[in-house]
């Protein structure tokens, strides 16, 4: 079978409305590309037209799809990037972590064992330090 | 569309990101740039166990210094009592000494810094909160 015959049992398909939206697609093609004989010629104009017609309709339904699909990617982004930085920023606002030589140590109780040495080493002093203090502010 | 969402996750890990001292001429100390934190006790506490203190944030740093560790901590520390708005110190001799200086607030936050020093013993400790004064930390510190 040449392509002549297939196109013309395709033509024939078409009109009998059983043809598949490739089959469609491959006649526009040939009427696009093809020299046709006299008796084709008010086929071929249809076949343009219609190829045509068809272009915006696949547009016009794929491309709200797509924003649609972007608009949810992106609030799903931006909704995970928030709830992540909301728990690390909740754990970090109670933190309680001391580093002794290195080692971690999370025990609340030690923590502040050493907070409370430091503090200690920051007022603790020689009978002087309370004099100083209230001479200096009073 | 893709690259707004990057720029706007990298901007939020950016700010939250932030360390507390950044800014100040110590800070390399708190960050075990000049003494390994395996030869430091380092204490880092936020939120509710310093509400006792009216502090939101504490964090300390006690090890042994070598001279020259020690001039270079106390170099640091003299930049950022020049920014100081309030100091307190003690020093006794070449070998003891105790500095607190409250360093201006940023917004409500008000923030001190002290470096005590006994011989090779040095205790850095930097502090913020809503402590308005020395004084006021003082008492807090001491009860």
């Amino acid at each position: 079978m040449n392509q002549q015959d297939d196109i013309q049992q395709l033509v024939n398909r078409f009109f009998e409305g059983d043809t598949t939206l490739a089959e469609e697609h491959r006649l526009y093609e040939y009427f696009r590309t093809h020299e046709v004989s006299e008796e084709w010629k008010p086929l071929r104009q249809m076949f343009l037209d219609m190829e045509v017609v068809s272009i915006p309709k696949t547009k016009a339904t794929v491309k709200p799809l797509r924003h649609w699909h972007q608009s949810l990617m992106a609030a799903a982004a931006i909704f995970i990037g928030v709830i992540v930085v909301s728990i690390w920023f909740v754990h970090r606002q109670n933190t309680c972590v001391a580093y002794i030589y290195g080692q971690k140590v999370t025990d609340r109780a030690v923590v502040m064992h050493e907070v409370r040495n430091t503090m200690g080493i920051v007022t603790e002093g020689n009978p002087g330090v309370d004099h100083e203090l209230k001479g200096l502010f009073e | 569309m893709d690259r707004r969402i990057i720029l706007f996750l990298m901007f939020l890990f950016s700010v939250v990101g932030m360390q507390a001292q950044t800014g100040l001429a110590i800070n390399p100390v708190f960050k075990g740039a000049v003494i390994p934190a395996s030869r430091m006790v380092e204490t880092s506490v936020r939120g509710r166990s310093l509400s006792q203190y009216h502090l939101s944030y504490y964090h300390s740093l006690r090890f042994e210094a070598s001279k020259k560790e020690l001039l270079t901590i106390n170099s640091l520390f003299d930049q950022d009592r020049k920014q100081a708005i309030e100091t307190y110190r003690i020093k006794k001799g070449s070998q003891t000494g105790k500095f607190i200086i409250s360093l201006p607030p940023q917004g409500r936050t008000h923030r001190f810094l002290c470096l005590s020093f006994q011989n090779a013993n040095v205790t850095l400790v930097y502090m913020e909160g809503s402590v308005g004064s020395l004084r006021e930390l003082r008492k807090l510190l001491e009860n």
